[in-house]
């Protein structure tokens, strides 16, 4: 009996040994993010949350803020030829990357490389380059991007975090373990230490002085000696730390819970309208009968969109109102305008009669051709609201007699079903600050054999105008074709937009100066400090 | 002694190769491709697809991808993980020390709480006291992780600010898992003593004990418990197996590095490597409790032998 006791009491004190206690006197940011990221890399990673946290690492040549408006970044100039297929960059020559290297052309090249090289599997930066056929070092601080159409979108690309500057001798020495243990960037801070599936822990880069002044107000150095990222899978945590003072800002928090927080003492919660598309409903266009546009339309008449934003999003959320969001870069509400927020399912009905779907055996589910009118509806359990909204939207199209038929599955079983096109309707939504990657993913033929367009769309005519607006450098001219887009998916109801939600952040109150990047899905602290207002 | 030992090791082998055998096949007819998952929603073509396949080796037939596996294992290498390429054999050790001063923290609190409470219950056997005690050990029998964890944030980390919710490495940060933990086993290992110690009690050599005169203290503590803890210790030893279950969720929650956390994302990414190499680490460890639970029984009972 004792020398079990002390065997385990040994253990005991083994296992609690003092650990090192941290310096007390630099000024430190704690985050408690939502995401583990794949990599650290921004050029090879699949994760959008790793770009928020790496916007601090990385400098782009091109600093985008608010959107839609463009400053110089390690890029002092740029020229653009009339039909969009040539860019040129004029590089500043006094940035160095946090190994010393010098930040040039030649690493901008050899970030090209470095994300088409199929070994790497990027995704994200690789489907901003758009038709590039050619990156040419002009001189040591100018280079010339060349592509085989027009691209009239890429100074959006090369002013997202995707395509921040690496040092090239970094990514050499450290190899196959590079983005896995650190990377070298050239931003306001340096990596000091990364481990995988726990914390980010990033030091102030005191060389740092080639910052978009345009956006911080300073060219640096940054005001934060360090920015702790916690990476908290588990949204009730994340809560608990900044309830209990372990962190100063959470990300993904729940709506739930946002009305509490606003009410504590220290905490203020930031709500943005995000940029993209909103939470919406995906028709299977290769499956009978969610290939009827009677099907489609009468859905459309029937969802309380209102009632989404109200159950599931507590308020803080927009009925969509086009497949852009309101935050989007030309949105234009043409759903709103066919399908007015208030439901109408007496019209709905109307429709399905008149294309022949009639409740004949009185069961509350129409039938056509004795055949029932069952949609098999798949959603995936995990972090997003989607199986929320199901639950919501539900009873609205039960009502107007088809049986709508909820599979909430695990991430594999999921997968597995939507990519074979198993699915009659499936939900969707996503962030980004680009139109033309939005109306791309989701509408364009190339992306529909398992790819992210499950609507499974194929229209020529709307690969036409996607290509169009990508390629048209004159804003009025796409603003036109995008509201073509825009209408001519609401006409076909393609897909259904139901609620354009918000990035919530949670802050302790006396954090000031966050600079929100990229339309709110970035959050950069470059110039943050704690005190008054 | 040593004989017995070489023996138990020898029949390990094959229940290794078993538990490989079975999460190999169970991981690949669960639904859902690795490869897929990897890559996401990100945009994806059929060739990217197919590319990424071969990556991972998924494009081989099945057997050949289990032999394969079989004998990097055999060269001591766990291969690298299907997700984001780190080495898996270095990823378990990293994340040993953190998960082993979860469950041996718990496993001690939780073994000093639960036959603590079942001497207790035992010597007021019938009365109010017995009740009470039965009662608590039912209440943490019943507390599952997933809700106890985040009571005791609320509780300990929100409203009174005692313990950080969050991390790893201080000892502020064990307490709270490691009492979750402690809940899990202490319920049932305080009905166990009890039955045990009350079954003990009445035998013929505890009353001889008392009438030569001995204090309480002495009989209960020298004489009833030793003999009443073997069943005890078998059930601590299968306990080892329910924390380290109990550990995902529980690090989970509290944020923290260890196996845990790391075999749940595993699990949800179908990253075959990983969770082939933790399974495998964790069945051996397995092995290894049981082998030392049996050698324990020795140290508590002269009359159990190992020849």
């Amino acid at each position: 009996m004792n020398r079990q006791f002390l065997l385990l009491l040994a253990l005991l004190l083994l296992s609690v040994a003092p650990f090192a206690a941290q310096g007390q006197d630099e000024s430190v940011l704690n985050y408690a993010i939502r995401q583990s990221p794949d990599t650290i890399n921004v050029n090879l990673t699949t994760a959008s949350g790793v770009v928020n946290m790496m916007s601090h690492v990385y400098d782009t040549l091109v600093v985008q803020h608010p959107l839609g408006t463009y400053h110089p970044g390690l890029a002092n100039s740029w020229d653009i030829n009339e039909d969009a297929t040539e860019y040129t960059f004029h590089m500043r020559d006094d940035a160095t990357f946090h190994d010393g290297t010098p930040v040039n052309a030649h690493a901008v090249k050899f970030m090209i490389e470095h994300i088409q090289d199929p070994e790497n599997n990027a995704q994200g930066a690789l489907s901003v380059l758009g038709p590039l056929e050619e990156v040419e070092v002009v001189d040591d601080y100018t280079v010339t991007f060349r592509f085989s159409s027009p691209y009239a979108i890429f100074l959006n690309s090369v002013s997202l975090p995707f395509l921040g500057l690496n040092s090239p001798t970094a990514v050499a020495e450290i190899g196959e373990d590079y983005g896995l243990t650190t990377v070298v960037g050239s931003g306001a801070y340096m990596v000091e230490s990364y481990v995988i599936d726990d914390s980010l822990v990033l030091a102030k880069n005191p060389n740092w002085t080639w910052g978009p002044e345009e956006v911080f107000g300073t060219s640096g150095p940054a005001s934060f000696d360090k920015i702790v990222y916690t990476f908290v899978l588990d949204q009730t945590s994340r809560v608990a730390a900044l309830e209990a003072g372990q962190a100063d800002f959470a990300d993904g928090l729940s709506t739930a819970d946002v009305d509490r927080l606003s009410a504590a003492e220290n905490l203020s919660i930031i709500a943005i309208e995000q940029p993209g598309h909103g939470y919406s409903l995906m028709f299977n266009a290769e499956r009978y009968p969610s290939n009827q546009l009677s099907v489609r339309q009468a859905i459309a008449s029937a969802i309380d969109r209102q009632a989404v934003v109200d159950i599931v999003f507590n308020g803080y959320a927009k009925p969509a109102c086009s497949p852009f969001t309101r935050a989007m870069p030309f949105f234009d509400d043409v759903q709103c305008q066919v399908y007015p927020l208030e439901p109408d399912p007496d019209k709905a009905r109307a429709i399905l009669e008149a294309d022949g779907w009639i409740d004949t055996d009185g069961d509350g589910i129409r039938e056509k051709d004795g055949e029932p009118l069952r949609l098999e509806h798949w959603t995936i359990v995990g972090g997003l609201r989607f199986p929320d909204v199901s639950v919501v939207i539900e009873p609205f199209i039960d009502d107007i007699g088809i049986d709508f038929n909820l599979n909430i599955a695990s991430r594999a079983g999921y997968f597995d079903a939507v990519r074979a096109g198993e699915h009659h309707t499936q939900h969707w939504w996503d962030t980004s600050i680009e139109p033309d990657t939005v109306s791309r993913t989701l509408f364009h033929s190339s992306n529909a054999d398992g790819g992210t367009n499950r609507n499974r769309y194929r229209n020529q005519e709307m690969d036409d105008l996607i290509e169009a607006a990508s390629s048209t450098p004159i804003s009025e001219e796409r603003a036109a074709i995008y509201s073509q887009i825009q209408q001519k998916i609401t006409d076909e109801v393609v897909m259904f937009f139901i609620a354009d939600p918000n990035y919530i952040y949670g802050s302790t109150k006396n954090l000031q100066g966050v600079t929100f990047l990229a339309g709110g899905n970035v959050v950069n602290f470059t110039v943050a400090y704690f005190g008054d207002e | 002694m040593a004989k017995y030992l070489a023996g138990r090791l020898l029949q390990a082998i094959p229940t290794v190769f078993l538990v490989l055998v079975l999460v190999f096949l169970m991981l690949h007819f669960i639904p859902g491709d690795p490869a897929e998952i990897f890559l996401g929603e990100a945009p994806t073509t059929p060739e990217l697809l197919e590319r990424v396949r071969e990556q991972m080796g998924l494009h081989l037939p099945l057997h050949e991808q289990f032999l394969n596996y079989i004998g990097d294992v055999l060269r001591g290498d766990l291969g690298r993980s299907l997700n984001d390429k780190r080495d898996v054999l270095t990823e378990i050790m990293r994340r040993i020390p953190y998960t082993a001063e979860l469950t041996v923290t718990g496993l001690v609190i939780g073994a000093v709480l639960g036959v603590a409470l079942g001497i207790f219950a035992a010597l007021n056997h019938g009365n109010f006291l017995d009740s009470a005690a039965m009662i608590l050990a039912l209440v943490g029998i019943s507390m599952p992780i997933f809700w106890s964890a985040p009571l005791m944030i609320v509780l300990f980390s929100v409203n009174l600010g005692w313990f950080p919710p969050l991390g790893q490495g201080d000892p502020e940060q064990l307490i709270m898992p490691a009492l979750t933990l402690a809940f899990l086993s202490a319920g049932s290992l305080a009905r166990l003593t009890r039955s045990s110690m009350l079954e003990v009690i009445q035998q013929e050599y505890v009353l001889t004990a008392r009438s030569k005169g001995l204090k309480g203290r002495v009989v209960i503590l020298r004489h009833a418990l030793r003999n009443a803890l073997i069943p005890v210790v078998t059930v601590l030893g299968l306990t080892f197996g329910t924390l380290m279950a109990g550990a995902v969720l529980t690090e989970t929650i509290f944020s923290r590095l260890g196996l845990g956390s790391m075999y749940f994302k595993g699990v949800s990414d179908k990253d075959f490597t990983l969770v082939q190499g933790m399974t495998l680490f964790i069945a051996t460890f397995y092995i290894i409790i049981n082998i030392v639970t049996d050698l324990l029984y020795a140290l508590i009972d002269p009359r159990i032998r190992y020849d």
